[in-house]
């Protein structure tokens, strides 16, 4: 699943370890999450969306899979 | 996160060291006497360690993220699969009179589950980050 997560994380300046803190997930879940390589559980990605004040679609998009997956 | 791998290498390092000066100073005991008492209470001495080795491990997967968790619970599902396997085949093959194997080779599942969970794990992350 495509999502906005690195994009929103660097707009705000955050390191991923930084994110990791803040969501209390680890950098490399995050990492895992920007690249599309793990898809959050649902109250994971609700935490994200309003980590960043958006809603759940505004941060992942299922219909854009990842290439590579 | 960082606080809670922190953690981890704290309780798995005391579990380790105790473990140790366990065998070191109390298994010997189980030589130099008779009384059957003492025996077991030399027998029960490194396991307080190992039981708190478990502790720890259990405490590490429970406190992780979604992600780590299932990656913990592979790897520990891959080593319990091979320990398993690996008990039944020397049990066959001491069942068959093939091999003679003596009741102290138990001593060496938790140790051997213990390695490959942890081998297991670090693979499993290295893969999920190159895939």
């Amino acid at each position: 699943m495509n999502n906005r997560v690195r994009e929103l994380r660097g707009a705000r300046g955050w390191s991923q370890a930084e994110l990791g803190e803040r969501l209390h997930v680890s950098r490399q879940t995050v990492n895992a999450i920007e690249t599309g390589k793990y898809d959050p559980s649902l109250p994971l990605a609700f935490a994200i969306a309003r980590l960043f004040d958006r809603t759940i679609e505004q941060v992942f998009d299922p219909d854009a899979e990842l290439e590579c997956r | 996160m960082q606080a809670l791998e922190k953690r981890y290498r704290r309780e798995l390092g005391i579990a380790m060291l105790a473990y140790v000066i366990v065998m070191l100073t109390v298994w010997p005991l189980v030589r130099s006497t008779d009384s059957a008492t003492l025996r077991v209470l030399v027998c029960v001495a490194p396991l307080l360690p190992l039981a708190y080795l478990l502790r720890a491990m259990l405490r590490h997967v429970r406190d992780s993220d979604e992600l780590q968790r299932r990656l913990h619970l592979e790897a520990l599902a891959i080593a319990a699969m091979i320990v398993s396997f690996a008990s039944m085949t020397a049990g066959f093959l001491v069942a068959a009179k093939v091999i003679a194997l003596d009741g102290s080779v138990l001593l060496w599942v938790l140790p051997v589950f213990a390695l490959l969970f942890g081998l297991l794990r670090g693979w499993l992350a290295w893969r999920y980050d190159r895939r």
